[in-house]
């Protein structure tokens, strides 16, 4: 007779996915959960073994090698060990783009008010230093950060300077169009070894529709080649968003990618922010997981065929699902990357618990504002709003994920929940996160499933 | 397996026994269906009396069909999340102690002694 360890399992492709406390899983005939629940596993049995050594079940009511289990356990969480590590700096509002999904409300390029001040920024990068985390990334947004690059220099420059104090190690990343890369900028680039962040949406008649401006896709390819060659091509990443057009073109947009001298792709839905707020989110999501799984098929050909390019969001599930390791992607996280892992410092001075918070906050709605860049650490990431958040941003006491077999390889977002559905711990059922990552994990399980001989060493060559 | 009765052409109907299915399994059971149905519970005598009304649309017999077997499979999946949950309640809370407490006398008790 052997005793439960803690599992969560659900049906997938006539198989049952069981998932163990630290995720580790075992694909079983369907019907197996409720066998294990009976004590009908045969203890001779080849998965009487595999649920044993995969700490499913235990010959004692206590496992003896419960500190490796524990160990396993802190090594999945270890995000949580160092706190906020990503430190957004959010420099203007003002953008040279007119972008049809822009998710950070921007404004038009002459109105300064929409700078971030010398002072904000000052208080902001002393608050940033009083972070325990060793290693910190200060990521420069907008608007276009790029339209104020004193304001770059300086905060690199200040940085710099107090870090000789702290010692912490430091990575700068940029996010910009590149449509207004001078070259001093890529000087700064260059001393301070910053890396640049930019979007690139696939194919020139869907960048320039997205961007709403012509000409837009050639300047950013422009820019991508000028920054590669001063800083190194692995200096330089890009992102895609995918709009309502670019759901029709999923081996299009891959093979701009391609084309273009990249070996990843983030396959990246819109967030239901912005100016994009009117869309009809429900079919869009649909949309998105259709178009998701048919780039993946697609880019998986491509690997077999010998051309290695890599899909972002895969790799990090597939990473959590095969892997021991700690993944650090804070949309994934459990407590929720917003706070634990990242920190928004909004031009105009206040601090919010992350991108999407301070996006809602163009929008009138504050509810994710966690205090001024003059107020104290203390006072802002022990305060009476980051205590409300707390309460809800762990997915193991949220309805519907606490018994959901991919709690693990997925995480919370109340801000997500808030904006979507009005209440920080949301309603699974309608909830566009919970069905994207849902179905995501679905597709790649099902691939490791039916396709394990064809996918599984790409998968592997991804995360290795 | 519980049986199924056609109230009107956008409703159904259920009996359950709680001594077979607790409020909690049928509660969780029934969560996913919140979107589209509206739910409506009562307790006649001992027996829970279940109701789900379409929001939207009729319910034609192939999706009586497929909900009965459904719901009855969750009933099932979510009874077996019980028994899981409540025979590895202490398990898990000895193992998130050891793994997230800073304080190493969690990591020397000896937790299997009583066992010997
Ligand atoms: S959000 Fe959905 S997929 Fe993610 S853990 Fe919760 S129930 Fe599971």
């Amino acid at each position: 007779m052997y005793h439960l360890l803690p599992f969560r399992f659900k049906r997938l492709s006539n198989k049952e996915i069981l998932v163990n406390e630290v995720g580790d899983f075992l694909l079983a005939p369907t019907g197996t959960a409720r066998l294990i629940v009976d004590r009908a596993i045969d203890n001779e049995s080849e998965l009487y073994k595999d649920l044993f050594s995969n700490f499913f079940i235990s010959q004692t009511k206590v496992p003896y090698l419960i500190d490796n289990l524990a160990a396993r356990y802190r090594t999945k969480k270890a995000f949580l060990n160092d706190f906020t590590a990503l430190h957004i700096f959010v420099l203007t509002l003002r953008c040279n783009q007119n972008c049809q999904y822009c998710q950070a409300s921007s404004r038009v390029c002459e109105k300064h008010e929409y700078d971030m001040t010398y002072e904000t920024l000052e208080h902001s990068i002393s608050l940033m230093f009083e972070s325990p985390s060793p290693a910190i990334t200060v990521e420069f947004q907008g608007g276009e950060p790029t339209l104020v690059p004193h304001l770059i220099k300086f905060a690199i420059e200040k940085v710099e300077e107090l870090n000789s104090r702290h010692g912490k190690k430091i990575t700068y990343v940029i996010c910009t169009n590149l449509i207004n890369l001078r070259n001093e900028m890529l000087d700064t680039c260059l001393k301070y070894n910053v890396l640049i962040s930019t979007s690139l949406d696939g194919p020139k008649f869907i960048h320039d529709t997205n961007r709403g401006k012509e000409g837009s896709y050639d300047e950013v390819i422009r820019g991508i080649k000028k920054s590669r060659l001063a800083l190194g091509n692995d200096r330089v990443s890009a992102l895609m968003t995918t709009s309502e057009l670019s759901l029709n073109y999923p081996k299009e947009i891959v093979d701009n990618y391609i084309e273009n001298g990249f070996s990843n792709i983030f396959l990246r839905a819109l967030n239901p922010y912005g100016n994009a707020k009117e869309n009809d989110w429900k079919s869009y999501y649909e949309r998105f997981t259709d178009f998701f799984e048919q780039s993946l098929n697609y880019i998986i050909e491509l690997n077999k065929q010998g051309t290695f390019i890599v899909e972002d969001f895969t790799s990090i599930i597939v990473r959590k699902i095969l892997t021991p390791f700690n993944v650090g992607f804070v949309d994934l996280q459990s407590p929720a990357g917003i706070i634990n892992s990242v920190i928004v410092y909004n031009y105009d001075g206040f601090i919010y618990a992350s991108d999407e918070s301070r996006m809602l906050a163009e929008h009138g709605d504050f509810t994710f504002r966690l205090g001024k860049v003059t107020d104290t650490y203390r006072e802002v990431f022990y305060g009476d709003e980051v205590q409300k958040i707390t309460k809800v941003w762990a997915n193991e006491a949220l309805p519907g994920c606490s018994e959901c077999a991919y709690q693990t390889y997925c995480g919370a977002d109340p801000i997500r929940n808030y904006t979507q559905q009005g209440d920080m711990i949301g309603f699974r059922p309608t909830s566009y996160f919970c069905s994207k990552n849902m179905k995501i994990i679905d597709i790649i399980f099902e691939m490791l499933i039916n396709r394990k001989e064809e996918v599984l060493p790409i998968f592997k060559k991804w995360i290795s | 397996m519980i049986s199924f009765q056609r109230f009107d052409q956008n409703s159904f109907s259920f009996t359950i026994d709680p001594n077979i299915f607790s409020e909690k399994v049928i509660t969780k059971s029934l969560y996913n269906y919140a979107n589209e149905y509206m739910i409506t519970w009562e307790k006649v005598g001992d027996i829970f009396s279940i109701v789900l009304r379409k929001k939207d649309g009729v319910i034609n017999q192939d999706l009586l069909k497929y909900l009965s077997e459904k719901i009855n499979q969750d009933l099932i999946d979510y009874k077996t999340r019980e028994i899981i949950f409540a025979e590895t309640k202490d398990i898990r809370n000895i193992l998130l102690i050891k793994a997230l407490s800073n304080n190493e006398d969690f990591e020397n008790i000896d937790l299997l002694k009583d066992e010997a």
